[in-house]
This record gives structure tokens, sequence and C-alpha cells, in this order.
């Protein structure tokens, strides 16, 4: 179990910048081989459904929707930014919850409040990231049911 | 099957652009069509496992609640009759009875007022009139279809009987996705700023499947030239869009075409996404069926959703997607429908795109009041038929819809 030291505060901050910043490849290296991403709401969680927006059991399906929403999908010219809180642990061995909140920056147009939820996540210490950790589990909870138009890149 | 010309006789390759931005429009639609003898979906039974258990829900922005009482689902408007408070003020739970939190009036599950607080004043002063007679009081309640575990309402007397409604070219099909109990395994909501209409014309297109959602045709999900066809009922009102999978397609027409949509150095690194168990056991891997007005249930590979979109104003809408499976069914097809949540919804690599589309149109509406939307494809009625190079569905949709409609001008 990895510890809530400082060099961890800046590696989620870090990793989470990727994706504001579109790094996409480097976001995709903060997952560990054998990882998943599943991204789903309360409600969902709560209710003990499983499907809920996203879901990637390795990271060769989390590369995929990387690939689409870079090449195939459509939607309009889009940013976030993401504000994290401070991380604790969790209920369950290993686990770390990391809240967020999420905006969506429309260039020329509207920045509008996105999303806002939890990282349910399981780190392990990865010298080989230039992170220095890497993620085996994240499960992104999102506190409402309602997307605005559509999730396309990952939150 | 022979097509009646249009009552109204209205042209129906045309589609007015103030239809999807006036709100005068959406307020007629509110009494005509909504408050009219249609049906809405309102959820699924399997949310309502005990007597009491309730969840809200909305008919265009008319707060609905469903019940499940010991006189079998009930649904009434979310509204106390004394001051026309919301009653039920979470999304779901459980209750024993009604009770209003302004002044304290109860109902039964029924929808039976049974009691006004202090009714007979405080130390006999005040209290309600003699004439007043709580059993001549009831929450408004709409008439329910529970078609096989999908539950729908209309406000309306007059409304036909669903199943009559849907048609016979239809009503097999939707049979044919709840063939067993359908079981709630998920919901998300897609907020769109679109006119609801954009989206339901969007459901029938099925021209555009494989052009916007380029996704679809890349893995060969759904191209036109798959065998398949387009069901249209006598009415116009519903339709299914349905497709066959891989049986030696001939792709050429898109090559040919040079669409953006076909990209085929393109590879899943884990193409276990797109597997299909052919549960229906009939080769369909994709039927769109939709009913009017706000309907829409899916089955895609081995994803089932019902839809159920709400129009909020003339310019916003909600698309609910309720995914559902069935009680038995095995963990291999547990894991695929829990996998395939990734092309649908929200965040669908096959979906996605139906809310910004229906944003890029919604943008012009209001300023294309001087063109009309061009609606042709494959001609100018609404049979059914083998070919998916068409906008009959959606003809058969503007149909029902002006049926309904006071005339415009």
């Amino acid at each position: 179990m990895i510890e809530l030291s400082q060099a961890f505060a800046t590696a989620i901050a870090r990793h989470t910048a990727y994706l504001d910043h579109k790094k996409f490849d480097l976001w995709l290296d903060g997952f560990h081989d054998e990882s998943s991403y599943d991204v789903t709401t309360k409600y969902n969680l709560e209710s003990g459904f499983p499907a809920g927006l996203i879901h990637c059991q390795t990271k060769g399906q989390l590369r995929d929707r990387i690939l689409s929403i870079a090449r195939v999908n459509v939607y309009p010219p889009q940013s976030y930014r993401h504000i994290l809180s401070a991380s604790m642990t969790g209920d369950r061995q290993s686990e770390i919850i990391t809240p967020f909140v999420c905006y969506l920056i429309f260039p020329n147009s509207d920045t509008i409040f996105f999303a806002s939820g939890e990282y349910i996540d399981v780190w392990v210490n990865d010298a080989d990231c230039r992170l220095g950790f890497r993620i085996r589990e994240r499960t992104v909870v999102l506190d409402s049911d309602r997307i605005d138009t559509a999730l396309a890149i990952p939150l | 099957m022979k097509k009646k010309p249009h009552a109204k006789n209205v042209d129906l390759t045309k589609v007015p652009f103030d239809l999807y931005s006036d709100e005068n429009i959406f307020h007629d639609e509110y009494d005509n069509i909504f408050r009219g003898p249609s049906w809405s979906f309102l959820g699924m039974e399997s949310q309502l496992k005990v007597d009491g258990a309730y969840f809200t829900t909305e008919v265009i922005n008319i707060p609905v609640v469903v019940v499940r009482s010991p006189s079998g689902v009930r649904a009434f408007v979310n509204r106390c009759i004394h001051r026309g408070s919301l009653l039920c003020l979470e999304p779901e739970g459980v209750l024993t009875e009604f009770s209003c939190v302004y002044h304290g009036w109860t109902y039964g599950l029924d929808g039976a007022l049974t009691g006004v607080a202090f009714e007979r004043g405080v130390k006999g002063q005040g209290g309600m009139p003699e004439s007043f007679d709580k059993s001549t009081h009831h929450l408004e309640e709409l008439r329910l279809t529970n078609y096989k575990g999908l539950i729908f309402g209309t406000f309306s007397k007059e409304a036909p009987e669903f199943s009559a409604f849907l048609g016979p070219e239809i009503s097999p099909r939707l049979d044919r996705v709840l063939y067993k109990k359908p079981v709630l395994i998920g919901k998300a909501t897609q907020v769109m700023h679109n006119n609801w209409k954009l989206y339901v014309e969007n459901t029938r297109d099925s021209y555009h499947a494989s052009i916007l959602h380029t996704f679809f045709t890349t893995f060969k999900l759904n191209r036109l030239t798959q065998s398949g066809g387009l069901m249209i009922s006598e009415t116009g009102a519903n339709h299914i869009s349905y497709s066959r999978r891989g049986k030696s397609d001939n792709h050429d027409g898109y090559d040919k075409q040079n669409l953006r949509a076909n990209l085929d150095d393109f590879t899943l690194s884990d193409p276990s996404l797109l597997n299909f168990l052919d549960e229906f056991n009939d080769g369909i891997s994709l039927q769109i069926l939709t009913i009017f007005p706000t309907t829409v249930v899916h089955q895609i590979n081995n994803s089932l959703a019902v839809r159920q979109v709400i129009p909020r104003s003339e310019s916003k809408t909600d698309v609910i997607w309720w995914y559902y499976g069935f009680e038995d069914d095995s963990d291999a097809l547990s894991s695929l429908r829990q996998k395939q949540i990734n092309l649908v919804g929200p965040a669908g690599f096959i979906s996605m795109e139906d809310g910004a589309v229906g944003a890029f149109v919604q943008i012009n509406a209001p300023h294309s009041s001087r063109n009309d939307a061009i609606v042709c494809m494959g001609g100018d009625d609404y049979k059914s038929s083998s070919s998916r190079v068409s906008e009959a569905a959606i003809r058969g949709f503007w149909s029902q819809y002006y049926d309904m409609m006071p005339p415009m001008n």
C-alpha cells in the first residue's frame, strides 16, 4: 500500500493535468498494464447496477477509447479543467479516494460546470513511470446522473 | 401496404425549422401530444419490488410518481391537490402513504385523499367547511399500461390501447426484445441542447447512423450495405430499423463514397467489445424501435435499453437511458451487456455524437425560418422497405405529429 505522501499528491495532480492538457499518451502511461478504468454514477453504484458510463476491464480497452475519441468520434471542440481535493484512504485495503470537480471549456464559447465526483483508486509504486506511481484500478463515481451532451474525453 | 394521403395534405418531405424553435409550438405539443392521446414511457416495473415502492419521473415537464400499490402499479401527477406542492421529493423510495410536506394532506397508495391536517380545526375554531368531502378528492391519475415490464402512461381517455397503437408490424418486434422479464441494470441521463423532435427524428433516421457514427461503420456494426430493413406502422407513428451481422457484406458502397466513416486502418486492441451472442436466435444484431412520441427501445449487439426522451423546452431535452437485461441472464451475457455500455449512452462510441449533432441543428433553427429541412430520401411516403437509405420513418413521425397537432398556418 502506498503512502499519502507529498510525492503521491504531486503524482495524482500531474496525472490529472495530462487530461486537461490533452496529453493522452502520458495519461494512459499512468495506468498499470493490468488495470481497469470505470466511470459510473453514485446512483448506479449504490443501486448495485453494473451498467454505468464507461467500463474498461483492460488497459487495451482504455487505449481504444483514447484512440477513438482522438480519431473516430465527433464532439464539439473542448477541454477540461479538473480541480482535485486532498486524497484520503478508503475503507477497502489500498483504496485511495480523491474528490474532484471538472469544468468543460468550449473555445470561443462557454465554460460550464461539467462533473463532480470521486476517484476511487488503487495505486502502486512504479519507478518505471515518470509519476513514480501507476493506477491499478480506477472507478470514477459521478455525483450526478446527468451528462451534458456527451462524455467524450475520459474524466 | 397502401398509405392514404395525409389528411391535412402536408408535404412530409419538408420540415419547417420553426417547429424546432418556436415556444408556442412547444405549448401546443404540451396540450395536444403530451396531455393528449399519446403514451409516454415512465419506467420499469423491476424498480417497484414491493408495495409502496415508488419512483418519480416526468412527462414533458409534468412531475409524475409511479408507485406499486396493493391494487397494482399506478401513476399520479406528483402534486398535492390542495396547493399544488410536489408530494414525493426523492427520486425513489418506499412509502406507506403520500404525505404533503406543506400542509400535511395525505393520500393512500391508490391516490385517494385520506387526511387533511386540522380538518375539524382547533378547539372548535377554524377547519374545513362541513361541505368538504374528502372522498371526492383524488390525486390526478394517469392511465397506465404495463407492457411486459415497461410502464407507459397517458393523460388521455381517448388514447388507443397501447398495443393497438403500436400496430401489428411493431408489437412483435417489441415483444422480441422483451421476451423475458426485463430488469434494470443501470441508468444515465444525457442532457441535450436541442428540441426533442430533433432527437426522436434522429432515432428514426437510418440514413445518418452509419455516416455520423464512424465507430459503427469502421467496425462494421451497422452499414447500409448490410442486410436489414425498415418497418413502419401503418400510422407512421412507430418504426423499427434493423440489420443482420456479417453475412458476406459488400462494403463497396462506402469505399466509393469516400466517407469519413470508413477508417479501415483503425483497429481495436480489444475487439471483444463487439462480440455478439445471438440471444434472440434470428441473427439480428441491431434493432432500433421507436414509439411515438418519445420512446426508443434499442438492441445494439447485446446492449438493450429504453431511451426515455423528456422535452424540457423548445430547445432542451433530456434522454434517460434505462439499460436492461433479463432476470436469468448468463454470466457471459451479463458481462457482455456491461461491456457494451461503452457503445451506448452519453459516453457511447456510437451514440455520443447524437447529443452534439442535435445542438448543431438547433443553433441554426431560429435563423432558418425561411427554409425547410429536406426529408425526401427514399420518396415522399412512409412505407416499410428493405432499404435503409431512406428517411421514410421520419416522414412517418411527421404524419402522426400533424394528425395530433392543430392545423398550422
